[in-house]
């Protein structure tokens, strides 16, 4: 089963698995996986109470009819952003070198790694512009800088010291 | 009345004047930026004022509160992230209108609506505190569950076409505040065996994922260009709008009474009434399927209602020492340091300190106008800014806002999920109210639930033996059930237009 992600609107509704589709099984599992968790869930021990099991429940039968719904349907309710297999090349890249700052500000704290992925993003953004290297590398180091003292001597919050140190 | 002119009197000296000022100021920056608010510089300040005259100090402290709850639309008009969750509703036509190019329009509907919100709540809590404390006190858990089951009903019933994705995003939001220890039992559920997990996932965490997060990794997925990133609006100085207010008036009043309705509820308040004011202001206007792309009536109805919360957070706190959020709770800790004991007989004990609270507030409010109104030629020169600096700073600061806030890691890579999460709600079409409103009501709305239960022995019916309760549950029952049988229903009306 192949899901293609970019595709004008008469193409989608004669699509066997339409986004709306994809969703609604994705609801399902989802629905039937809270209902299996949720049968696990200890009773209260309270006198009178309903217990912890009513809300998961009613989270468990909503994901599994409307996402049921969905999947009987025969078009697509409305149309979500689109994104070309480009689009998520890039998606995949700014999430990963965001998720790299985090894992890096978790382990080293937050200085080296701030200057770093700032500076990777503004080159990534700036891509058409050609911003020269040291105006880039001056915005990476001020802002760091200017939130390190904001944050710590100002507001005299903690800043990821990182596991290292 | 001579309580009132004895307050103002103390409140008049110019260093309590120029503090208040600067408390606001403060109040308004921290409360724009999304992760930091009102009860951090209330938490930073407080041990400050230990040695500062009760009267000053409690005034500025009221000042920053009063401040940081009107400077959540500045992010959610300028850049469409929210600097609370008070102003999650105002960011789909604040931004949109930014989008546009009519940022000074909006950004002046916001700061009028602040003022127009604010003011009359507090006088309203200064009039009819008693009265509506008393009213206040008589809401029991199947009253709290009711109106909560309302609001999500009515966010739900605006999705238009789309009602079972508007129920999955409210489930989804439901499912997520069921992590961690459950409310009434404390019984772990969905933990995995983490203890980061114990407590829920942060609020904080979640508005940056969804809004902050997806917004930039979707606008660098786009692959747009220099050229078609930078705003092209004109930036003006202030202006009174008063058309779109004229054509507002109901929209006004209506949010205003929801604002402050909901403003005296403990834990509901601002984030709560600003979502539910957006909800019957789009299912009440004529111009409904326009909005999320820039009316006024979309800007007016959150902030007027998120506003009007202020006054109605005041009455509890006042008259029954009951805080409604952190806030409250943070200036109700700073009214006992200083000596002063919250409840109902401080109107009766301290009268001048009473109404200097209230004066206070309004001083607050009139600074936050005064401001605005400045700030509105300032503010916009943010958009001004490179979006190649702009964004990766933006994503850095409310990453770290996120870490300040929560002070651990945990939350941070929390909101790198809830971006995921938003991206993948944009791509399958899901509207992100419902969650927003589920995830912020579900913790109350399970424990409420789970009281009346248990108070009323097991009698599921109370819920509609007890009349406002009834009327709440009937009024989301229809706003779910309507939209699917209106078509059904030969109505006399409809076959005369046909």
């Amino acid at each position: 089963m192949t899901v293609r992600l970019s595709r004008s609107l008469p193409e989608r509704q004669v699509c066997f698995m339409n986004r709306d589709r994809v969703t609604g099984l994705i609801s399902v599992v989802v629905g039937a996986a809270l209902a299996a968790a949720t049968l696990m869930l200890p009773a209260s021990t309270m006198r009178g109470d309903v217990g912890p099991k009513v809300f998961p429940s009613i989270c468990a039968a909503i994901f599994l009819i409307c996402g049921a719904g969905m999947l009987l349907q025969k078009t697509e309710a409305a149309a979500g952003k689109q994104y070309t297999s480009e689009a998520l090349k890039r998606l995949g890249i700014i999430a990963g070198i965001v998720l790299l700052y985090v894992i890096a500000m978790d382990l080293i704290g937050f200085m080296i790694p701030s200057i770093a992925v700032l500076f990777v993003l503004c080159t990534m953004f700036s891509e058409d512009l050609q911003i020269p290297l040291w105006k880039r590398l001056l915005f990476a180091v001020i802002v760091s800088v200017v939130i390190y003292y904001a944050f710590e001597k100002l507001m005299v919050l903690r800043l990821p010291r990182g596991r290292f140190f | 009345m001579a309580d009132f002119i004895s307050a103002i009197q103390i409140l008049a000296s110019p260093l309590c004047l120029v503090l208040c000022l600067g408390g606001c100021l403060l109040g308004i920056i921290l409360g724009a930026i999304p992760g930091l608010s009102g009860s951090l510089a209330i938490t930073i300040l407080l041990p400050m004022t230990f040695s500062m005259d009760s009267t000053i100090a409690i005034a500025m402290l009221i000042s920053i509160w009063v401040g940081s709850c009107s400077g959540g639309f500045i992010g959610a008009i300028l850049l469409g992230i929210p600097g609370t969750p008070s102003s999650v509703a105002t960011c789909y036509d604040g931004y949109a209108m930014t989008k546009k190019g009519e940022v000074t329009r909006a950004l002046s509907i916001g700061t009028v609506s602040n003022f127009i919100g604010t003011v009359p709540s507090i006088i309203i809590a200064m009039i009819a505190c008693p009265v509506i404390s008393s009213f206040a006190v008589k809401m029991g858990p199947w009253e709290y569950f009711g109106l909560g089951f309302m609001a999500i009903a009515m966010v739900i019933g605006i999705s238009k076409g789309q009602l079972k994705k508007g129920l999955i995003s409210a489930a989804i939001g439901l499912l997520l505040t069921q992590v961690g220890y459950s409310p009434v039992s404390s019984t772990p559920r969905f933990m995995f065996g983490s203890t980061q997990l114990a407590g829920g996932f942060n609020m904080i965490s979640v508005v940056v994922g969804l809004f902050a997060g997806s917004m930039i990794f979707m606008d660098y997925a786009s692959g747009g260009d220099a050229e078609s990133r930078q705003f092209k609006g004109e930036i003006g100085r202030f202006f009174f709008p008063a058309k779109d207010f004229a054509e507002n008036i109901v929209n006004v009043i209506r949010s205003f009474l929801i604002g402050l309705g909901i403003g005296f509820l403990p834990g509901m308040g601002s984030g709560l009434s600003n979502v539910m004011a957006y909800a019957l202001a789009k299912s009440g206007s004529k111009r409904g399927d326009e909005f999320g792309t820039g009316v006024p009536d979309g800007i007016i109805a959150p902030e007027v209602a998120n506003n009007a919360s202020v006054g109605g957070a005041i009455i509890p706190m006042i008259s029954l020492g009951i805080p409604g959020d952190t806030t409250t709770a943070l200036l109700l800790a700073g009214l006992t340091i200083h000596g002063i004991e919250a409840g109902p007989l401080m109107q009766k004990y301290e009268p001048v300190f009473t109404n200097m609270i209230f004066v206070a507030a309004i001083v607050g409010a009139v600074a936050a106008l005064l401001i605005e109104i400045v700030g509105i030629r300032v503010f916009p020169q943010l958009l001004k800014a490179p979006y190649h600096y702009l964004y990766p700073a933006i994503l850095i600061l409310c990453l770290v806002g996120v870490y300040s806030n929560s002070q651990n890691m945990f939350a941070v890579y929390c909101a790198l999920g809830f971006t995921a999460l938003g991206i993948w709600m944009s791509y399958a079409g899901i509207p992100q109210t419902p969650f927003i409103l589920a995830f912020v009501l579900g913790t109350t709305l399970e424990g409420n639930f789970r009281k009346a239960i248990s108070y009323a022995k097991g009698d599921w019916f109370a819920f509609f033996t007890r009349p406002v309760s009834c009327i709440f549950l009937v009024i989301g029952i229809a706003m779910i059930v309507w939209p699917l049988v209106k078509n059904k229903i030969p109505l006399p009306w409809k076959a005369k237009s046909e």
